[in-house]
């Protein structure tokens, strides 16, 4: 039984990739397929990846905490997913973590969403509050850290658990006075209810709080780094000359996701991408470092708030999680 | 009831249940974000019916080939298991233990394992079909007439031979019931493992519709799933009956 169960799956995996030439790739984004995710698709549509010699298969993913273990699985070569993820595992297995080396999203996209007119005038104003929370989520679990870099103490702060999808709708009929959200996902939820996200609710992004950790960007796994080096390089030169495109014309990005997945709405994918662009991108940093490059306080920060957090043993220093030198010339990553 | 009137009232009541359905949701004013009217699901299925066919053509192929897996593993399990003893005692606590655990977690494994896409679904279908076979395919064996055994046996008869002569025969019917609900299941089997960790499938495409609040889409693909259950189902059902007429009465009683 798990002979057969062993080639069977043998098959399968090869059957793909056996016709094409180049170092095979295995890519895992961190959700479904989505706008924000254009780069990729275009990467590889427009021959970028092929001319670096490489054969990069790209699957949809599960949560960008997600990627990394599958990356450590060694399903994977690479993917898009969170740093925080990178940073809790590089402090237990340091070995097996992946490391970044192309940061896309500079801002976190988390965020506490709540009503323009409601109760809630600041952060501080949230003491004695209920707030809703999903539990497991980042958001939740980087709400004491939000409150201390905020001064305000979360001890105070009630805590409700909810679903995921129902934080708006909690917050719309007054339940919660304030949802721990992810502002992309939300953004658009709100969009689809049918309300304004921009009058309708004031957002307080954690990044802007103080609370200034890196988001998602490409990993690649410690095995590919130290074997294919090579394969790293085209990897992130291909991805960085696809987001210069995207770039340049969002609607390339949206034209290619909606030919992979012609089921995607094109009109909501944009919007998905500007909003990604604007708020987790597109920063001071990264006008003034490019796009990927991460800088090393900043990180190095991070990276204790995270040990703080999850009272991690070991101390990852910022170059175990995130390696520089495979960033292409500032002119293709400025914007 | 006879058979023609048993007909016209179930196709009677699949219809009023739609019915009442849209009648319901223009009379309570319900938004398309949280119910959308059949008439909706219909039209979003036309529109998109293109689209759709390769999600469902995947799905239709990893349910088959997992399925197909599951009913060899499960056969040759439930002969094993139902024709001794000792397995029977030995292996059952195990198999009613993996097969108590909810599959949708095994799903993150088998990526970590295999990565997404096919290869989990496929795997997923056949673990979820397997159980039903063996315990459906050994009871039957196990529960043959001792009387039958005995007569095998003053004819000389070794155990294999009163297993391939009159166990697998007699349980042949129990074999053909366990079929129709494994093929179900291994599609809800595939459609789990495909809004994990898939690129392709209907239930990717369920979960891509509802990130961009195409409520009706997400409504075609249950209608979808639906329909393809329950061809797969009556396509097992026709084969049953010609398999193993035999063994239901004929008459009503």
């Amino acid at each position: 039984m798990r002979k057969l169960l062993l080639l069977t799956a043998f098959v399968m995996s090869f059957a793909g990739s056996a016709l094409a030439e180049g170092i095979p790739i295995k890519f895992t984004l961190d959700w479904k397929i989505q706008g924000v995710h254009g780069w990729f698709y275009l990467a590889k549509q427009k021959g970028y990846f092929a001319a670096e010699g490489l054969d990069v298969t790209i699957d949809q993913g599960e949560g960008s905490a997600a990627t990394v273990s599958r990356i450590m699985s060694g399903a994977y070569d690479a993917g898009f997913g969170d740093m925080n993820a990178i940073i809790q595992n590089a402090a237990t297995k340091p070995d097996e973590a992946p490391v970044m080396v192309y940061q896309i999203y500079n801002q976190p996209p988390f965020a506490v969403l709540t009503k323009t007119g409601g109760p809630v005038k600041n952060l501080k104003s949230l003491e004695g509050l209920t707030v809703g929370a999903p539990p497991g989520s980042a958001s939740t679990k980087l709400f004491p850290a939000l409150a201390t870099a905020a001064g305000f103490d979360a001890g105070k702060v009630k805590l409700l658990s909810v679903q995921k999808n129902l934080q708006e709708q909690m917050l719309i009929q007054d339940q919660v006075s304030a949802s721990l959200v992810f502002n992309v996902t939300s953004y658009l939820n709100i969009i689809g209810i049918g309300m304004d996200p921009e009058k309708d609710f004031t957002w307080y992004p954690y990044g802007a709080s103080g609370l200034d950790i890196y988001s998602n960007g490409v990993m690649v796994s410690p095995k590919l780094l130290k074997n294919k080096p090579e394969a790293v390089q085209g990897l992130v030169n291909a991805i960085a000359k696809a987001m210069a495109d995207v770039l340049a014309n969002p609607q390339e990005g949206i034209d290619i996701i909606t030919a992979t997945e012609p089921l995607s709405n094109g009109k909501l994918e944009m919007k998905r991408l500007q909003f990604a662009l604007n708020n987790l991108i597109f920063s001071k940093e990264s006008k003034a470092n490019g796009i990927g490059a991460v800088d090393t306080g900043r990180l190095t920060r991070s990276i204790n708030t995270i040990k703080k957090l999850y009272n991690l043993s070991g101390t990852p220093k910022a170059e175990d999680v995130f390696n520089a030198s495979f960033l292409p010339p500032m002119a293709k990553r400025s914007f | 009831m006879t058979p023609r009137t048993q007909k016209i009232a179930s196709a009677t009541l699949i219809v009023s249940v739609f019915v009442f359905w849209e009648i319901f949701c223009v009379l309570a004013g319900i938004s398309e974000l949280i119910l959308p009217r059949p008439s909706r699901i219909i039209e979003a299925f036309l529109q998109y019916a293109l689209a759709i066919a390769p999600h469902a053509w995947q799905t239709l192929y990893t349910t088959l080939v997992g399925f197909l897996f599951g009913v060899l593993i499960g056969l040759s399990l439930g002969v094993l298991i139902g024709s001794s003893k000792l397995c029977y005692d030995t292996a059952y606590p195990l198999l009613v233990g993996i097969s108590s655990i909810p599959k949708v977690a095994v799903v993150p494994i088998f990526v970590l394992w295999f990565g997404a896409g096919t290869v989990p679904a496929i795997l997923t279908a056949m673990i979820i079909c397997i159980f039903p076979i063996v315990v459906n395919v050994s009871t039957g064996i196990a529960t043959v007439e001792p009387e039958l055994e005995d007569v095998m046996k003053s004819l000389k008869a070794n155990k294999l031979e009163i297993l391939w002569n009159v166990g697998l025969p007699r349980s042949l019917p129990y074999f053909f019931a366990a079929l129709k609900v494994s093929i179900t299941l291994s599609f809800v089997g595939s459609v789990i493992a495909e809004t994990v960790a898939s690129n392709k499938g209907v239930g990717n495409m369920m979960l891509i519709a509802s990130s961009q609040f195409n409520v009706p889409l997400v409504f075609s693909g249950l209608i979808v799933l639906a329909v393809m259950g329950i061809s797969l189902y009556a396509i097992f059902a026709l084969l049953e009956g010609r398999m193993t007429g035999w063994a239901t009465r004929k008459n009503n009683v």
